[in-house]
Formats: C-alpha cells, structure tokens, sequence
C-alpha cells in the first residue's frame, strides 16, 4: 500500500490503475513489451509442438436443452419442408444450370449446409438442439429455391413485398395471446427467454428497409437475401408459438408470472447495482492494476481483464436495452452478469490469496485446460439449479476446441505472450463455469420468492 | 460544381497509376498515411454535392493482364503506367487531356472498342478531358460508376460493384479488368493533378435525394 503527501491510503492497485494509463499509453501501438524491445533481450518462448500435444484431448459436450417437450413430428415437418423445398430445384448446380460462378458457389454452398442440416436434425443429443438444426435446413432450403425462383423470374420483389403483411399478422397474433404463464417461475423464465427471443427476432427480419428491397430488384442473391430473412420470421412464429402452446398446455393451473419475474428482474439488477463496485469504471491499460499484489501479466490477469471487461459490458447493454418482449430473457441476462461478477471476484480472490495462474510450459497449459474442460463437466452435472444452469451453460463455456485449435495451429516455437493470452480463455471458462451454480442458485431462490 | 482550367497546350497523357497509397507511410510508431488510393468504403453514401453521377462514360472489360488502350508508337498501354508495383494491377488510371493524344491511342478489339474509339473522337478537348481509369474485378461482376468530381489537383471515383446475371458464364476465381473512360466537363492540365482516389463497395450506387423516383441508380 502507498501512502499520499495528504496521508490518505492508496492499494496498490488504485496506484497502478492511476499510474499505468500514461506510462503505458506511450507505448500502446508500438508492438511488443518493453523488455522484449530492449537490446540484448529474446522474447521467450515455448514449443508449438508441445503446446498442440498439451492440449489435446476430449472436449466435453453441453447440449442445449429447453424444458419442453418438444415432438419428433414437428422437427419432422420442418424438415420435410427442407427437403421439398430442396426438391422443388435442381440442385446441385453446375455450369450449365447455372453459369455465374459466384452464384453457382453461393447456391450449392447454401444446398450442401440444408443437407447437413437435415442430416443433424435427426443425430443431435437434444429435441432442441434437433428443432433447431431442422429450423436451419428450413432456411438454409429457402435460399436455394428463391433464389432459383429469382433466377426463373418467378420470384421478383413485389412477390417479396406482398408476403411481409401475412408473416407480420401472424408475429401481431403470436405477441397479442402470448404472456409469461407458466407454474414455476424458473422453468417458465427458461421457456418463455426462448419464444420472447422468437417474437423479437421476427420482428427484426421483417424489418427490412424499402431501399434494400429496391436493390435486390434483377438481382438473384440479394433476392434470396430477403427472402430469407421473411422465411426467418415465419420460421421464429412458427417455433415460438408452438413453444408456448404446448408449454401451456402442459400446466394444470397457468398463472401470469409477469409480476414475478419482474419481481425477480428488479431484485437481481440491484444485486448487481450492489456488486459491480469492483469492477474498474473504465477499459484497464494494465490489467495487474486489478489486483491488490504485485504480479505479472500473467493468464489469469488477463482473464480478471476479460471478465471486467464483459461484465462492464453487460451492464452497459443493459441499460441500453431495446426491443420487446424481454421480462424473461433479461432474468437470465441478469444471472449470466451476476455469474461474470462472482467470477471476477473469485479469480481476484484467487490471484491476491497467492495463485500467480501464470503459464510457462506447455504442461501449465495442459493443466489450466484441464481445470476448464473439469469446471464445464461439474457444472454440467451440477444437482442444484439445474434449469437455470442448463439454460446457460452453453453460452458460458466458450468453445474449447476452438480455444486448442489456436494451440494446435502454431509452428516453430510461440511466444509466451501470445500463448499467455490464448490461455486466458481458458481460464475465463474455467471460472465462468465455477461460478454459474453458486449464482443459477442464488437467481433461483429469487425467482421462487426463497431467498 | 466541378472546375475548370485553362486548356493544357501540350501533349499530355500522365501515368500516375502507383502515385498511390501512402499504405507504406504507416510504421513504427508514428507517420503518417497519405489519402490518395483506393478505398475499401461503400458507396452507401449519398454523393458529395459537387459530384456528377451520370457524366458520358464507356465501359470495357478484358483480361487483367490485357491493356485495352494503347497509344501509338511507344506499345505502352494508357490504362497502366507499366511499373511492376503490385497495387498497380489493382487500380489505374490516366488522363487524356488533348486531341492529338486522343487519336494517337488505339483500343484493343474488345465489347465497346468501337464505342470507346467514338467516345475519344468526339470529345471537345477545348473544355473537357477524358479520364481512364480501370480495376480489377471479380469476373463475374459488374462494375458500375456512382459519381465523379474533380478539382484543379484532383480526381474522386466511386463505384458499385454489382453481380452479373446468373447466365453470364464466368469464374468466381478469375479477375478481369474493367476500364472506364469518364467525360469531365473541364479541361484539366494533367500536370497539376496530383492526387486520384476511388471508393467501391458492394451496394447499389446512391442518387442524390430528389433526383430520381427512388430507384437506385447505376450510374453507367
């Protein structure tokens, strides 16, 4: 701790945060640390093979799941759509079918990713992961037939312009029966963020400027382009309202939870009001200025940068929301906020309690991923809040393959620096993953009133 | 509104096409980049207030290793300034400032060569100067001019890039050169212009408000 002419206490780290920022703005767009720069001193370095081997290994597998019961016969019906649409033209296409090169390419691109889809439509581990691939070959289908179609001239845009009026109705009608009911408020948070992402997606593709109309005239993709987005919007009512339907007609008693989750938005929100005083005001220049202790910039004080930073963000984007409904999808925006917080402080914790989570080797590598890939499965199989935590897990994990795939791209050897940063991903997913059912319980007992 | 200088009195024909892109200026720590070059922005917006967006233009498309004008004599082809620099084979461009150059140029026997030789013919050199420039295109699209200004020093191209029609056969892998031969209603001294630049994107091109009945333009 440092001391002022006034007597007045500074940490370390209120030190450093003030100091920092000039002394390294200097130096900000130069490229490289300052002891790298100096005569004499190689950056250091470690094996890329050895980085790709530590890395290696099983990534665990977190299937988006919804708590409804979701029939094989309505993933089957979008499927079937894909696949006459599909028939309904001659793709594959080839240079006689189709002679323009980028649109020949654009085309069969969009063919073999609603073949793919409808294949993973019947393999995935989920009905919602199975509606959800079934949705993609749905739209991925549509791409090729209008814009076959445009290329027949039998889809021009006032065809295009006379089908937004119907799909918005059906948006208007879905929005007009639909409220938040369900019988346990979480559950019915989990089930109602998804249609609310439904009705607000739609309206979004559907709001498609006249000007882009305009220019999509004689031109087949940018046809297709609009297309899409309308058949999006058929698509997202089309889910949602068979989401709420059978979600409903599961319930004995359908209650209009609308006050209680707001009940539960507020209450959250203030918690987070409450924890956020940590959290730096302001992007860090010098990241160890987070914590109260001299370290290096090591992973981990790259990861409690990272975290400060999303959850800075998420507060910021909260009160910047737009766009409704949202009562339900913010309860859980809520929660992921109060899991980067709790995050950000345990990683602290853990840096100032004497963990330098540092990497030199590859073997330090290979044992942060390993604290990740361990943190994702005992959150995965958690016996506590298991609603809240299945529904956002899967957007807390990051993507571990893509994380070793980095590792496993290098040659030669790496440098520290570069490997350091990479390895920060690993641990923000390691405490991400740490934290969420500590905070999924707190948010449920808020959510049913117990805590 | 555009200007407009005094009749140049010589022969002049510049080849300014690498006096380009100051990308090299930018090192170290400091420096800095100079604005003439191509830029990677859209045309989305609407033009400047001193730019003309349908100024008598022709159009040709050859082979990117293909110059399609030529001045007679010295084999040197018009559209390019012969130099090995890389960004050249990009972007191009020339000025043809007077009549005698105008017919001592030949144009390669390509869609639009007798149009373009018409084009050059029938300039009033008195009061307008034509400005060749060309890109490299994608083979299977289009490139279509959005507006032009100039002033005394300099010259400011956008364009559109806009994908041909599904049975125009061509490559997604091949580039092609596209060459436009621009009428400014100025006659320009080439010696003093010393900067060019040139902005494309994939959106239509943009009209002025009030222009036109809401239909984008192509500005070719």
């Amino acid at each position: 701790m440092s001391r002022d002419a006034d007597g007045s206490a500074r940490t370390r780290r209120e030190v450093l945060s003030l100091s920092a920022t000039a002394v390294l703005a200097g130096l900000a767009g130069c490229g490289g640390r300052l002891s790298e720069r100096l005569p004499g001193r190689e950056p250091a370095t470690i094996d890329a093979a050895a980085l790709s081997e530590a890395t290696r290994g099983e990534t665990p597998t977190v299937p988006d799941t919804l708590p409804v019961d979701i029939e094989a016969s309505f993933v089957d019906s979008h499927r079937g759509l894909a696949r006459s649409k599909l028939d309904a033209t001659p793709a594959p296409f080839d240079e006689e079918t189709v002679p323009n090169g980028v649109i020949r390419e654009r085309l069969n691109d969009a063919y073999d990713h609603a073949l793919q889809s409808v294949r993973d439509a019947s393999g995935a581990p989920t009905g919602h992961e199975r509606l959800d691939h079934a949705v993609r070959a749905r739209t991925a289908a549509h791409e090729v037939v209008a814009a076959w179609d445009a290329i027949e001239s039998e889809l021009v845009v006032d065809d295009l312009r006379a089908a937004i009026p119907a799909v918005r109705d059906d948006v208007d009608a879905l929005e007009a029966r639909w409220s938040p009911v369900g019988a346990d408020p979480v559950r019915a948070a989990v089930v109602h963020r998804e249609i609310e992402r439904g009705l607000r997606g739609a309206r979004r593709w559907l709001s498609i400027p006249d000007g882009q109309l305009r220019a999509a005239t004689g031109q087949s993709l940018e046809l297709a382009d609009v297309a899409v987005d309308i058949e999006r919007a058929r698509t997202d009512t089309a889910v949602g309202s068979y989401l709420f339907d059978r979600f409903r007609g599961r319930l004995d008693e359908p209650t209009d939870l609308t006050d209680r989750l707001t009940t539960a938005r507020d209450d959250l929100r203030s918690r987070i009001d409450r924890r956020a005083d940590p959290l730096p005001s302001d992007r860090v220049e010098d990241p160890t200025s987070l914590v109260d202790r001299d370290v290096e910039t090591t992973a981990g004080v790259r990861a409690l940068a990272k975290l400060a930073s999303d959850a800075r963000r998420r507060i910021e984007d909260v009160a910047a929301d737009g766009g409704d409904p949202r009562l339900a999808s913010d309860v859980l925006s809520a929660t992921t906020t109060l899991t980067h917080l709790r995050a950000f402080e345990s990683l602290r914790d853990r840096i100032e309690g004497g963990d330098d989570v540092a990497v030199a080797s590859a073997d330090d590598v290979g044992a942060i991923r390993s604290e990740a890939v361990e943190a994702i499965e005992a959150a995965r199989d958690a016996d506590r809040a298991e609603l809240m935590v299945d529904a956002l897990l899967p957007g807390l994990t990051g993507n571990i393959g893509w994380i070793d795939d980095q590792f496993d791209r290098g040659s030669g050897s790496v440098r520290l620096e570069s490997v350091s940063t990479d390895a920060m991903r690993y641990v923000v997913v390691a405490t991400l993953c740490r934290a969420l059912p500590a905070t999924a319980t707190e948010a449920t007992g808020v959510l049913r009133g117990s805590e | 509104m555009p200007s407009s200088t005094p009749r140049p009195t010589r022969r002049r024909l510049i080849r300014s096409a690498a006096a380009l892109v100051g990308a090299g200026a930018v090192a170290g720590c400091g420096g800095t980049a100079e604005s003439s070059g191509t830029a990677v922005s859209s045309p989305e917006a609407d033009p400047p207030d001193d730019a003309v967006t349908d100024p008598a233009s022709v159009v040709l498309r050859a082979p990117l290793d293909e110059p399609v004008l030529q001045e007679a004599g010295d084999g040197s082809d018009s559209d390019s300034d012969g130099e090995s620099d890389p960004r050249a084979g990009e972007w191009r461009h020339n000025l043809v400032a007077d009549a005698e150059t105008a017919a001592s140029m030949s144009v390669v026997d390509v869609d639009g060569a007798a149009e373009a030789r018409r084009f050059l013919e029938e300039t009033d050199f008195d009061a307008e100067t034509v400005y060749v420039e060309r890109h490299a295109v994608g083979e299977c699209y289009d490139q279509r001019l959005c507006w032009v200004r100039w002033t005394d020093q300099r010259i400011e191209t956008s364009y559109a890039r806009v994908l041909r029609p599904a049975e125009a056969a061509c490559s997604a892998d091949v580039r092609v050169g596209v060459t436009h031969l621009i009428r400014l209603s100025a006659a320009l001294d080439p010696d003093q212009i010393s900067r060019f630049s040139s902005s494309g994107g994939s959106r239509p091109c943009r009209t002025p408000p009030g222009s036109e009945d809401g239909k984008p333009g192509d500005g070719s």
